[in-house]
Protein backbone atom coordinates (compact mmCIF):
# COMPACT_ATOMS: atom_id res chain seq x y z
CA UNK A 1 0.00 0.00 0.00
CA UNK A 2 0.96 3.72 -0.94
CA UNK A 3 0.55 4.77 2.76
CA UNK A 4 2.75 2.45 4.06
CA UNK A 5 5.56 4.43 2.41
CA UNK A 6 7.56 6.62 5.35
CA UNK A 7 9.37 9.18 3.94
CA UNK A 8 12.70 10.06 5.53
CA UNK A 9 13.52 8.10 8.37
CA UNK A 10 14.18 10.53 11.45
CA UNK A 11 12.95 9.14 14.90
CA UNK A 12 13.69 11.63 17.32
CA UNK A 13 14.88 9.89 20.43
CA UNK A 14 16.88 13.20 21.63
CA UNK A 15 20.22 11.36 22.17
CA UNK A 16 23.84 12.63 22.05
CA UNK A 17 23.99 12.05 18.57
CA UNK A 18 20.68 13.70 17.59
CA UNK A 19 22.31 16.60 19.73
CA UNK A 20 25.19 16.86 17.52
CA UNK A 21 25.36 20.03 15.16
CA UNK A 22 23.75 18.66 11.80
CA UNK A 23 26.81 19.82 10.23
CA UNK A 24 29.24 18.52 12.42
CA UNK A 25 27.32 15.02 11.23
CA UNK A 26 27.31 15.78 8.03
CA UNK A 27 30.92 16.33 7.71
CA UNK A 28 31.87 13.60 9.99
CA UNK A 29 29.97 11.20 7.42
CA UNK A 30 31.70 12.31 4.29
CA UNK A 31 34.97 12.03 7.00
CA UNK A 32 33.33 8.74 7.70
CA UNK A 33 33.06 7.19 4.58
CA UNK A 34 36.39 8.44 3.04
CA UNK A 35 37.95 6.40 6.35
CA UNK A 36 36.07 3.09 5.42
CA UNK A 37 37.66 3.42 1.89
CA UNK A 38 40.94 4.56 3.72
CA UNK A 39 41.01 1.40 5.94
CA UNK A 40 43.26 -1.44 3.90
CA UNK A 41 43.35 -4.55 6.52
CA UNK A 42 41.10 -5.82 8.95
CA UNK A 43 42.88 -4.24 11.69
CA UNK A 44 42.19 -1.01 10.89
CA UNK A 45 38.81 -1.27 9.51
CA UNK A 46 38.14 -2.89 12.85
CA UNK A 47 38.96 0.11 14.67
CA UNK A 48 36.26 2.03 12.42
CA UNK A 49 33.84 -0.89 13.33
CA UNK A 50 34.48 0.28 16.51
CA UNK A 51 33.27 3.72 16.00
CA UNK A 52 30.18 3.09 13.60
CA UNK A 53 28.79 0.66 16.50
CA UNK A 54 29.65 3.24 19.10
CA UNK A 55 27.89 6.02 16.90
CA UNK A 56 24.74 3.24 16.77
CA UNK A 57 24.43 2.67 20.53
CA UNK A 58 24.78 6.36 21.08
CA UNK A 59 21.78 7.01 18.78
CA UNK A 60 19.56 5.13 20.81
CA UNK A 61 18.15 3.92 17.95
CA UNK A 62 16.79 -0.08 18.46
CA UNK A 63 19.15 -2.11 16.99
CA UNK A 64 16.10 -3.72 14.32
CA UNK A 65 15.88 -0.55 12.67
CA UNK A 66 19.26 -0.68 11.51
CA UNK A 67 19.26 -4.31 10.58
CA UNK A 68 15.78 -3.57 8.43
CA UNK A 69 18.26 -1.06 6.66
CA UNK A 70 20.76 -3.69 6.36
CA UNK A 71 18.04 -6.01 4.66
CA UNK A 72 16.52 -4.03 1.87
CA UNK A 73 20.51 -3.94 0.57
CA UNK A 74 20.83 -7.34 1.02
CA UNK A 75 21.19 -8.65 -2.70
CA UNK A 76 23.63 -6.15 -3.51
CA UNK A 77 25.44 -7.27 -0.65
CA UNK A 78 25.43 -11.20 -1.84
CA UNK A 79 26.31 -10.40 -5.39
CA UNK A 80 29.57 -8.13 -4.13
CA UNK A 81 30.57 -10.83 -1.81
CA UNK A 82 30.17 -13.26 -4.57
CA UNK A 83 31.97 -11.22 -7.18
CA UNK A 84 34.69 -10.42 -5.14
CA UNK A 85 34.87 -14.73 -4.05
CA UNK A 86 35.27 -15.78 -7.54
CA UNK A 87 37.15 -13.14 -8.90
CA UNK A 88 39.81 -12.37 -6.74
CA UNK A 89 43.26 -14.88 -7.00
CA UNK A 90 45.84 -15.48 -4.61
CA UNK A 91 46.61 -17.36 -1.70
CA UNK A 92 45.36 -20.96 -0.66
CA UNK A 93 43.53 -22.86 -3.45
CA UNK A 94 40.34 -23.89 -0.99
CA UNK A 95 37.82 -25.15 -3.92
CA UNK A 96 38.60 -25.86 -7.71
CA UNK A 97 35.37 -26.95 -9.65
CA UNK A 98 34.40 -26.27 -12.95
CA UNK A 99 34.98 -22.52 -13.38
CA UNK A 100 34.91 -21.98 -10.18
CA UNK A 101 37.54 -21.48 -7.77
CA UNK A 102 37.75 -20.04 -4.32
CA UNK A 103 40.84 -19.19 -2.85
CA UNK A 104 41.81 -18.12 1.18
CA UNK A 105 42.87 -14.57 -0.09
CA UNK A 106 38.94 -14.59 -2.13
CA UNK A 107 37.15 -15.33 0.61
CA UNK A 108 39.00 -12.83 2.92
CA UNK A 109 38.26 -10.20 0.49
CA UNK A 110 34.76 -10.78 -0.09
CA UNK A 111 34.11 -10.45 3.39
CA UNK A 112 36.35 -7.16 3.69
CA UNK A 113 34.08 -5.48 1.12
CA UNK A 114 31.15 -7.08 2.66
CA UNK A 115 32.28 -5.82 5.65
CA UNK A 116 33.22 -2.00 3.89
CA UNK A 117 29.63 -2.04 2.60
CA UNK A 118 27.48 -2.56 5.41
CA UNK A 119 29.37 0.07 7.12
CA UNK A 120 28.29 2.49 4.84
CA UNK A 121 25.13 1.93 5.10
CA UNK A 122 24.94 1.80 8.81
CA UNK A 123 26.88 5.30 9.14
CA UNK A 124 24.64 6.97 6.43
CA UNK A 125 21.78 5.35 8.38
CA UNK A 126 22.86 7.30 11.85
CA UNK A 127 22.48 10.52 10.05
CA UNK A 128 19.42 9.90 8.50
CA UNK A 129 18.00 8.68 12.08
CA UNK A 130 19.24 11.15 14.18
CA UNK A 131 18.85 14.31 11.31
CA UNK A 132 15.74 15.36 10.35
CA UNK A 133 15.37 15.89 7.10
CA UNK A 134 15.09 20.32 6.93
CA UNK A 135 17.70 20.34 9.71
CA UNK A 136 20.02 18.13 6.66
CA UNK A 137 18.88 20.85 4.22
CA UNK A 138 20.12 23.85 6.67
CA UNK A 139 23.06 22.22 7.50
CA UNK A 140 24.27 21.60 3.71
CA UNK A 141 22.92 25.31 3.20
CA UNK A 142 25.34 26.50 5.67
CA UNK A 143 28.06 24.59 4.49
CA UNK A 144 27.87 25.27 0.94
CA UNK A 145 27.64 29.33 1.93
CA UNK A 146 31.46 30.58 0.92
CA UNK A 147 30.26 30.16 -2.55
CA UNK A 148 28.49 33.87 -1.92
CA UNK A 149 32.57 34.91 -2.61
CA UNK A 150 31.93 33.22 -6.22
CA UNK A 151 28.66 35.45 -6.78
CA UNK A 152 26.40 31.81 -5.51
CA UNK A 153 25.17 32.75 -2.72
CA UNK A 154 21.55 33.41 -3.86
CA UNK A 155 21.59 30.32 -5.68
CA UNK A 156 22.45 28.17 -2.93
CA UNK A 157 19.97 29.30 -0.31
CA UNK A 158 16.97 28.76 -3.54
CA UNK A 159 18.02 25.28 -3.74
CA UNK A 160 18.09 24.95 -0.23
CA UNK A 161 14.29 26.26 -0.42
CA UNK A 162 13.76 24.02 -3.15
CA UNK A 163 15.04 21.05 -1.32
CA UNK A 164 12.72 22.08 1.93
CA UNK A 165 10.07 22.66 -0.10
CA UNK A 166 9.97 19.04 -2.10
CA UNK A 167 10.67 16.96 1.70
CA UNK A 168 7.49 19.07 3.20
CA UNK A 169 5.21 18.23 0.31
CA UNK A 170 6.33 14.53 -0.64
CA UNK A 171 3.65 13.32 2.02
CA UNK A 172 1.08 15.44 1.20
CA UNK A 173 1.81 14.78 -2.78
CA UNK A 174 1.23 10.57 -1.59
CA UNK A 175 -1.91 11.58 0.11
CA UNK A 176 -3.07 13.54 -2.72
CA UNK A 177 -2.52 10.01 -4.97
CA UNK A 178 -3.96 8.04 -2.80
CA UNK A 179 -7.29 10.39 -2.92
CA UNK A 180 -7.35 10.28 -6.73
CA UNK A 181 -6.68 7.14 -6.91
CA UNK A 182 -9.85 6.00 -4.81
CA UNK A 183 -12.18 8.71 -6.67
CA UNK A 184 -11.51 7.11 -9.97
CA UNK A 185 -11.77 4.08 -8.62
CA UNK A 186 -15.03 4.74 -7.59
CA UNK A 187 -15.75 5.50 -11.13
CA UNK A 188 -14.80 1.85 -12.21
CA UNK A 189 -10.96 2.99 -13.40
CA UNK A 190 -9.07 -0.34 -13.42
CA UNK A 191 -5.35 0.53 -12.43
CA UNK A 192 -4.45 -3.47 -12.17
CA UNK A 193 -4.84 -5.60 -15.15
CA UNK A 194 -4.45 -5.25 -18.67
CA UNK A 195 -1.27 -5.13 -21.20
CA UNK A 196 1.40 -2.22 -20.76
CA UNK A 197 -0.38 0.10 -22.87
CA UNK A 198 -3.61 -0.05 -21.03
CA UNK A 199 -2.11 0.54 -17.63
CA UNK A 200 -0.32 3.12 -19.00
CA UNK A 201 -2.85 4.75 -20.09
CA UNK A 202 -4.80 3.96 -16.81
CA UNK A 203 -2.28 6.45 -15.08
CA UNK A 204 -3.79 9.39 -17.24
CA UNK A 205 -6.55 10.04 -14.96
CA UNK A 206 -4.51 10.01 -11.57
CA UNK A 207 -1.68 12.06 -13.03
CA UNK A 208 -3.46 14.89 -14.85
CA UNK A 209 -5.61 15.64 -11.76
CA UNK A 210 -2.44 15.08 -9.75
CA UNK A 211 -0.26 18.18 -12.19
CA UNK A 212 -2.97 19.93 -12.26
CA UNK A 213 -3.52 20.52 -8.26
CA UNK A 214 0.38 20.86 -7.84
CA UNK A 215 0.79 23.56 -9.64
CA UNK A 216 -2.30 25.14 -8.07
CA UNK A 217 -0.31 24.03 -4.78
CA UNK A 218 2.76 25.67 -5.88
CA UNK A 219 0.72 29.00 -6.99
CA UNK A 220 -0.72 29.36 -3.14
CA UNK A 221 2.38 28.12 -1.61
CA UNK A 222 4.56 31.47 -3.61
CA UNK A 223 1.52 33.49 -2.95
CA UNK A 224 1.68 32.46 0.37
CA UNK A 225 5.24 32.98 0.94
CA UNK A 226 5.07 36.53 -0.84
CA UNK A 227 2.26 37.22 1.30
CA UNK A 228 4.48 37.02 4.22
CA UNK A 229 7.68 39.37 2.77
CA UNK A 230 9.71 36.34 1.37
CA UNK A 231 11.98 38.15 -1.12
CA UNK A 232 15.33 35.45 -0.93
CA UNK A 233 17.44 34.53 1.19
CA UNK A 234 19.19 38.01 1.25
CA UNK A 235 18.93 39.64 4.94
CA UNK A 236 16.60 36.33 5.93
CA UNK A 237 17.43 35.40 9.68
CA UNK A 238 16.87 31.72 10.82
CA UNK A 239 14.21 30.80 13.12
CA UNK A 240 16.33 27.61 14.56
CA UNK A 241 20.04 29.10 14.98
CA UNK A 242 22.63 26.27 14.84
CA UNK A 243 25.43 26.62 17.00
CA UNK A 244 28.65 24.45 17.73
CA UNK A 245 28.59 23.75 20.88
CA UNK A 246 30.95 21.21 23.30
CA UNK A 247 29.43 18.18 22.05
CA UNK A 248 30.58 18.78 18.60
CA UNK A 249 34.13 19.63 19.58
CA UNK A 250 34.10 15.88 21.46
CA UNK A 251 32.94 14.06 18.69
CA UNK A 252 35.11 16.15 16.20
CA UNK A 253 38.36 14.89 18.81
CA UNK A 254 37.11 11.18 19.10
CA UNK A 255 37.02 10.82 15.34
CA UNK A 256 40.27 12.51 14.86
CA UNK A 257 42.23 10.05 17.49
CA UNK A 258 39.87 6.81 15.67
CA UNK A 259 40.93 8.70 12.28
CA UNK A 260 44.97 8.98 13.22
CA UNK A 261 44.79 5.49 14.86
CA UNK A 262 43.26 3.83 11.34
CA UNK A 263 46.45 5.65 9.53
CA UNK A 264 48.72 4.42 12.14
CA UNK A 265 47.27 0.54 11.52
CA UNK A 266 47.60 0.75 7.92
CA UNK A 267 51.39 1.59 8.14
CA UNK A 268 52.21 -0.52 10.49
CA UNK A 269 49.60 -3.81 10.17
CA UNK A 270 52.25 -5.87 8.79
CA UNK A 271 54.83 -5.16 11.39
CA UNK A 272 51.77 -5.68 13.95
CA UNK A 273 50.57 -8.94 12.28
CA UNK A 274 54.13 -10.48 12.35
CA UNK A 275 54.07 -9.73 16.26
CA UNK A 276 51.21 -11.55 16.92
CA UNK A 277 51.35 -14.43 14.63
CA UNK B 1 -36.24 -1.64 -3.65
CA UNK B 2 -32.70 -1.38 -3.18
CA UNK B 3 -31.15 -1.80 0.01
CA UNK B 4 -27.81 -1.51 1.46
CA UNK B 5 -27.09 -2.68 5.35
CA UNK B 6 -23.95 -2.08 7.29
CA UNK B 7 -23.30 -4.75 9.98
CA UNK B 8 -20.77 -5.31 12.93
CA UNK B 9 -18.14 -3.15 10.95
CA UNK B 10 -14.84 -2.88 12.60
CA UNK B 11 -11.74 -1.20 10.64
CA UNK B 12 -8.22 -0.35 12.42
CA UNK B 13 -5.64 2.17 10.21
CA UNK B 14 -2.36 1.20 11.02
CA UNK B 15 -2.66 -2.06 12.24
CA UNK B 16 0.52 -3.22 13.86
CA UNK B 17 2.12 -0.15 13.92
CA UNK B 18 2.55 2.19 16.42
CA UNK B 19 0.06 4.12 15.20
CA UNK B 20 -3.00 2.54 15.96
CA UNK B 21 -6.43 3.89 14.79
CA UNK B 22 -9.87 2.30 15.73
CA UNK B 23 -11.44 4.17 13.04
CA UNK B 24 -14.68 2.54 13.25
CA UNK B 25 -15.90 0.13 16.21
CA UNK B 26 -18.49 -2.25 15.67
CA UNK B 27 -21.16 -0.03 12.82
CA UNK B 28 -24.36 -0.85 12.00
CA UNK B 29 -27.11 0.50 10.10
CA UNK B 30 -29.65 -0.15 7.00
CA UNK B 31 -30.95 2.03 4.77
CA UNK B 32 -33.54 1.55 1.98
CA UNK B 33 -34.27 2.91 -1.25
CA UNK B 34 -35.71 6.49 -1.70
CA UNK B 35 -34.34 7.56 1.58
CA UNK B 36 -31.49 10.15 2.37
CA UNK B 37 -29.89 9.62 5.41
CA UNK B 38 -27.45 12.09 6.61
CA UNK B 39 -24.34 11.10 8.48
CA UNK B 40 -22.52 13.86 10.89
CA UNK B 41 -19.74 13.64 13.39
CA UNK B 42 -17.11 15.44 14.86
CA UNK B 43 -14.24 15.54 12.48
CA UNK B 44 -12.34 11.81 12.96
CA UNK B 45 -15.21 10.20 14.20
CA UNK B 46 -15.51 7.50 11.18
CA UNK B 47 -17.70 8.93 9.03
CA UNK B 48 -15.70 8.73 6.00
CA UNK B 49 -13.99 5.65 6.61
CA UNK B 50 -17.10 3.90 6.92
CA UNK B 51 -18.97 5.57 3.26
CA UNK B 52 -15.31 4.13 2.07
CA UNK B 53 -15.94 0.98 2.89
CA UNK B 54 -19.90 0.77 1.15
CA UNK B 55 -18.42 0.42 -2.61
CA UNK B 56 -15.31 -1.41 -1.29
CA UNK B 57 -12.77 1.05 -1.34
CA UNK B 58 -11.86 -0.66 1.89
CA UNK B 59 -12.36 -3.97 3.04
CA UNK B 60 -14.33 -4.41 6.66
CA UNK B 61 -11.35 -6.02 9.30
CA UNK B 62 -14.54 -7.92 10.48
CA UNK B 63 -18.49 -7.21 9.88
CA UNK B 64 -19.97 -7.06 6.30
CA UNK B 65 -21.58 -5.02 3.88
CA UNK B 66 -24.87 -6.09 2.28
CA UNK B 67 -25.92 -4.58 -0.95
CA UNK B 68 -29.54 -6.08 -1.55
CA UNK B 69 -28.92 -8.82 1.35
CA UNK B 70 -25.93 -9.72 -0.31
CA UNK B 71 -22.10 -9.21 1.01
CA UNK B 72 -20.10 -7.53 -1.53
CA UNK B 73 -17.37 -9.24 -1.01
CA UNK B 74 -18.60 -12.97 -1.34
CA UNK B 75 -17.16 -12.37 -5.16
CA UNK B 76 -13.80 -10.98 -4.89
CA UNK B 77 -13.43 -10.41 -8.53
CA UNK B 78 -17.10 -8.33 -9.18
CA UNK B 79 -16.18 -5.91 -6.37
CA UNK B 80 -15.59 -3.41 -9.74
CA UNK B 81 -19.46 -4.12 -10.16
CA UNK B 82 -20.33 -3.07 -6.50
CA UNK B 83 -18.95 0.19 -7.53
CA UNK B 84 -21.06 1.25 -9.96
CA UNK B 85 -23.64 0.77 -7.55
CA UNK B 86 -22.82 2.58 -5.07
CA UNK B 87 -21.84 5.73 -6.22
CA UNK B 88 -19.19 7.70 -3.86
CA UNK B 89 -18.78 11.31 -4.79
CA UNK B 90 -15.48 12.30 -2.56
CA UNK B 91 -14.48 15.63 -0.80
CA UNK B 92 -14.00 18.31 -3.32
CA UNK B 93 -14.50 16.06 -6.17
CA UNK B 94 -13.75 18.34 -9.09
CA UNK B 95 -10.23 18.07 -7.89
CA UNK B 96 -10.61 14.77 -9.79
CA UNK B 97 -11.74 16.28 -13.35
CA UNK B 98 -8.99 15.13 -16.14
CA UNK B 99 -10.83 14.75 -19.72
CA UNK B 100 -10.77 17.09 -22.76
CA UNK B 101 -13.85 18.34 -22.19
CA UNK B 102 -17.19 18.06 -19.52
CA UNK B 103 -18.56 15.33 -21.73
CA UNK B 104 -16.12 13.04 -21.79
CA UNK B 105 -15.19 13.64 -17.92
CA UNK B 106 -19.16 12.08 -16.99
CA UNK B 107 -18.45 9.41 -19.51
CA UNK B 108 -15.47 7.64 -17.60
CA UNK B 109 -17.81 6.06 -15.65
CA UNK B 110 -20.50 4.61 -17.71
CA UNK B 111 -17.66 3.62 -20.13
CA UNK B 112 -15.79 1.39 -17.51
CA UNK B 113 -18.85 0.14 -17.09
CA UNK B 114 -18.35 -1.56 -20.77
CA UNK B 115 -22.15 0.33 -21.85
CA UNK B 116 -22.29 1.29 -26.17
CA UNK B 117 -21.57 4.42 -27.26
CA UNK B 118 -26.01 5.16 -27.74
CA UNK B 119 -26.06 4.13 -23.60
CA UNK B 120 -22.97 5.98 -22.81
CA UNK B 121 -25.01 9.37 -24.65
CA UNK B 122 -27.90 8.88 -23.09
CA UNK B 123 -26.16 8.76 -19.74
CA UNK B 124 -24.14 11.52 -19.75
CA UNK B 125 -27.23 13.95 -21.43
CA UNK B 126 -29.24 13.00 -18.55
CA UNK B 127 -26.68 13.14 -15.46
CA UNK B 128 -25.73 16.36 -17.06
CA UNK B 129 -29.30 17.76 -17.25
CA UNK B 130 -30.14 16.17 -13.40
CA UNK B 131 -27.32 18.65 -12.13
CA UNK B 132 -28.00 21.50 -14.11
CA UNK B 133 -25.52 21.56 -16.62
CA UNK B 134 -26.01 23.30 -19.85
CA UNK B 135 -25.58 21.29 -23.10
CA UNK B 136 -23.42 23.79 -24.26
CA UNK B 137 -20.99 23.58 -21.58
CA UNK B 138 -20.73 19.98 -22.38
CA UNK B 139 -17.93 20.67 -25.03
CA UNK B 140 -15.89 22.61 -22.83
CA UNK B 141 -12.92 22.11 -21.10
CA UNK B 142 -13.78 21.33 -17.28
CA UNK B 143 -11.19 23.60 -15.91
CA UNK B 144 -12.85 26.48 -17.49
CA UNK B 145 -16.55 26.21 -15.65
CA UNK B 146 -16.60 27.93 -12.45
CA UNK B 147 -15.98 26.50 -8.93
CA UNK B 148 -19.76 25.27 -8.69
CA UNK B 149 -19.95 24.07 -11.91
CA UNK B 150 -17.20 21.86 -11.43
CA UNK B 151 -19.07 20.28 -8.66
CA UNK B 152 -21.64 19.47 -10.52
CA UNK B 153 -20.14 18.02 -13.22
CA UNK B 154 -18.19 16.25 -11.24
CA UNK B 155 -21.05 14.77 -9.07
CA UNK B 156 -22.56 14.03 -12.99
CA UNK B 157 -19.93 11.82 -13.55
CA UNK B 158 -21.28 9.19 -10.80
CA UNK B 159 -24.95 9.81 -11.25
CA UNK B 160 -24.06 8.88 -14.90
CA UNK B 161 -22.85 5.60 -13.75
CA UNK B 162 -27.12 5.50 -12.16
CA UNK B 163 -26.24 4.26 -9.15
CA UNK B 164 -28.58 2.53 -6.46
CA UNK B 165 -26.78 3.64 -3.55
CA UNK B 166 -25.10 7.18 -4.65
CA UNK B 167 -23.16 8.47 -1.26
CA UNK B 168 -21.10 12.11 -0.92
CA UNK B 169 -18.85 12.87 1.10
CA UNK B 170 -19.31 16.74 2.74
CA UNK B 171 -20.81 17.71 -1.38
CA UNK B 172 -21.65 21.16 -0.31
CA UNK B 173 -17.89 22.16 1.22
CA UNK B 174 -16.72 25.02 0.20
CA UNK B 175 -19.89 26.48 -2.36
CA UNK B 176 -21.77 29.77 -1.82
CA UNK B 177 -25.07 29.21 -0.03
CA UNK B 178 -26.93 29.13 -3.80
CA UNK B 179 -24.17 26.96 -4.95
CA UNK B 180 -25.29 24.94 -2.02
CA UNK B 181 -29.22 24.84 -2.23
CA UNK B 182 -28.71 23.82 -6.23
CA UNK B 183 -26.60 20.70 -5.48
CA UNK B 184 -28.66 19.52 -2.51
CA UNK B 185 -31.99 19.96 -4.68
CA UNK B 186 -30.30 18.00 -7.77
CA UNK B 187 -29.34 15.09 -4.79
CA UNK B 188 -32.92 15.07 -4.15
CA UNK B 189 -34.02 15.05 -7.73
CA UNK B 190 -31.81 12.30 -8.16
CA UNK B 191 -33.44 10.20 -5.00
CA UNK B 192 -37.25 10.59 -6.40
CA UNK B 193 -35.86 9.91 -10.13
CA UNK B 194 -34.61 6.54 -9.54
CA UNK B 195 -35.62 5.54 -5.88
CA UNK B 196 -32.04 5.25 -4.93
CA UNK B 197 -30.40 5.65 -1.76
CA UNK B 198 -28.76 8.69 -0.91
CA UNK B 199 -25.63 9.04 1.99
CA UNK B 200 -24.91 12.32 2.57
CA UNK B 201 -21.67 13.38 4.77
CA UNK B 202 -21.81 16.65 6.33
CA UNK B 203 -20.87 18.87 8.82
CA UNK B 204 -24.03 21.40 8.20
CA UNK B 205 -26.63 20.87 10.32
CA UNK B 206 -28.35 23.13 8.15
CA UNK B 207 -27.88 21.12 5.02
CA UNK B 208 -29.57 18.12 7.00
CA UNK B 209 -32.55 19.30 8.40
CA UNK B 210 -33.45 20.61 4.97
CA UNK B 211 -32.77 17.21 2.74
CA UNK B 212 -32.31 14.22 5.78
CA UNK B 213 -34.91 11.64 6.24
CA UNK B 214 -32.78 10.03 8.86
CA UNK B 215 -29.24 10.84 11.00
CA UNK B 216 -26.53 8.63 11.62
CA UNK B 217 -24.54 10.18 14.31
CA UNK B 218 -21.25 8.93 14.62
CA UNK B 219 -18.80 9.33 17.56
CA UNK B 220 -14.99 8.07 18.24
CA UNK B 221 -15.96 5.31 15.61
CA UNK B 222 -19.12 4.31 17.19
CA UNK B 223 -22.66 5.05 15.85
CA UNK B 224 -24.01 7.38 18.86
CA UNK B 225 -27.26 7.31 16.99
CA UNK B 226 -29.38 6.79 14.33
CA UNK B 227 -32.87 8.03 14.27
CA UNK B 228 -35.06 10.61 12.51
CA UNK B 229 -33.90 14.12 12.18
CA UNK B 230 -36.18 15.05 14.50
CA UNK B 231 -35.71 13.11 17.19
CA UNK B 232 -31.97 13.82 16.77
CA UNK B 233 -31.95 17.54 16.98
CA UNK B 234 -34.29 17.07 19.48
CA UNK B 235 -31.46 15.56 21.61
CA UNK B 236 -29.46 19.00 21.43
CA UNK B 237 -27.55 18.40 25.02
CA UNK B 238 -26.00 14.78 24.09
CA UNK B 239 -25.10 16.23 20.59
CA UNK B 240 -22.88 19.32 21.66
CA UNK B 241 -21.18 16.84 24.28
CA UNK B 242 -19.81 15.26 21.03
CA UNK B 243 -18.87 17.92 19.46
CA UNK B 244 -22.11 18.73 17.44
CA UNK B 245 -24.58 21.33 16.79
CA UNK B 246 -27.84 21.82 16.33
CA UNK B 247 -29.29 24.35 13.41
CA UNK B 248 -29.02 28.17 14.12
CA UNK B 249 -33.01 28.53 13.87
CA UNK B 250 -33.73 25.26 16.41
CA UNK B 251 -31.68 27.15 19.05
CA UNK B 252 -33.89 30.01 18.12
CA UNK B 253 -37.16 27.85 18.44
CA UNK B 254 -35.64 26.47 21.79
CA UNK B 255 -34.53 30.08 23.36
CA UNK B 256 -38.45 31.20 22.28
CA UNK B 257 -39.78 28.70 24.33
CA UNK B 258 -37.77 28.81 26.93
CA UNK B 259 -38.90 32.69 27.27
CA UNK B 260 -42.36 31.12 27.39
CA UNK B 261 -43.64 31.82 23.99
CA UNK B 262 -45.89 28.70 22.48
CA UNK B 263 -43.13 27.56 19.95
CA UNK B 264 -42.29 24.12 19.79
CA UNK B 265 -38.18 23.23 20.61
CA UNK B 266 -38.54 20.41 17.67
CA UNK B 267 -38.26 22.71 14.47
CA UNK B 268 -35.56 22.94 12.32
CA UNK B 269 -36.13 24.73 9.36
CA UNK B 270 -36.43 28.81 9.06
CA UNK B 271 -40.37 28.25 7.12
CA UNK B 272 -41.51 25.90 10.34
CA UNK B 273 -40.28 28.38 13.08
CA UNK B 274 -41.84 30.84 10.85
CA UNK B 275 -44.99 29.47 10.71
CA UNK B 276 -45.28 28.98 14.08
CA UNK B 277 -44.78 32.54 15.16
CA UNK B 278 -46.99 33.73 12.67
CA UNK B 279 -49.72 31.09 13.99
CA UNK B 280 -48.87 32.45 17.43
CA UNK B 281 -48.95 36.19 15.87
CA UNK B 282 -52.48 35.32 14.63
CA UNK B 283 -53.83 34.12 18.22
CA UNK B 284 -52.95 37.08 19.49
CA UNK B 285 -54.36 39.63 17.36
CA UNK B 286 -57.62 37.15 17.89
CA UNK B 287 -57.34 38.42 21.67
Amino acid sequence: MINDITFGQFIDTNSKIHKLDPRTKLLLLIVFIVFIFVSNNFLSLGLTVVLVVAAMLLSKIPVKMYLRNIRSILPIIIITSLLNMFYSGGGKVLVDWWIFTITSAGISRSVFMTLRIVLLILISAVLSYTTSPTALTGAIESLLKPLKWIGLGNAVHTMAMVMTIALRFIPTLIEETQKIMNAQKARGADMETGGIIKRVKALLPILIPLLISSIRRAYELAEAMECRCYNGGTGRTKYKLMRYSHRDVVAAVVSTVVFAGVIVLNIYSGAIYSLIF
Amino acid sequence: MSQIEVKNLVYTYGKGTPFVNHAVNDVSFKANGGEIIGIIGHTGSGKSTVVQHLNGLLRPESGEILLNGKNIWTEYEKISDVRFKVGLVFQYPEYQLFEETVEADIAFGPKNMGLDDAEIKRRVEYAARLVDIEPELLQKSPFDLSGGQKRRAAIAGIIAMQPEVLVLDEPTAGLDPQGRDLILSRIDEYRKEQNAIVLIVSHSMEDMAKVADKLLVMNKGKVEMFDTVCNVFSNAERLSQIGLDIPEITRVAIELNKKGYDIPRNLFTVQAVFESVMELKKGRCRK
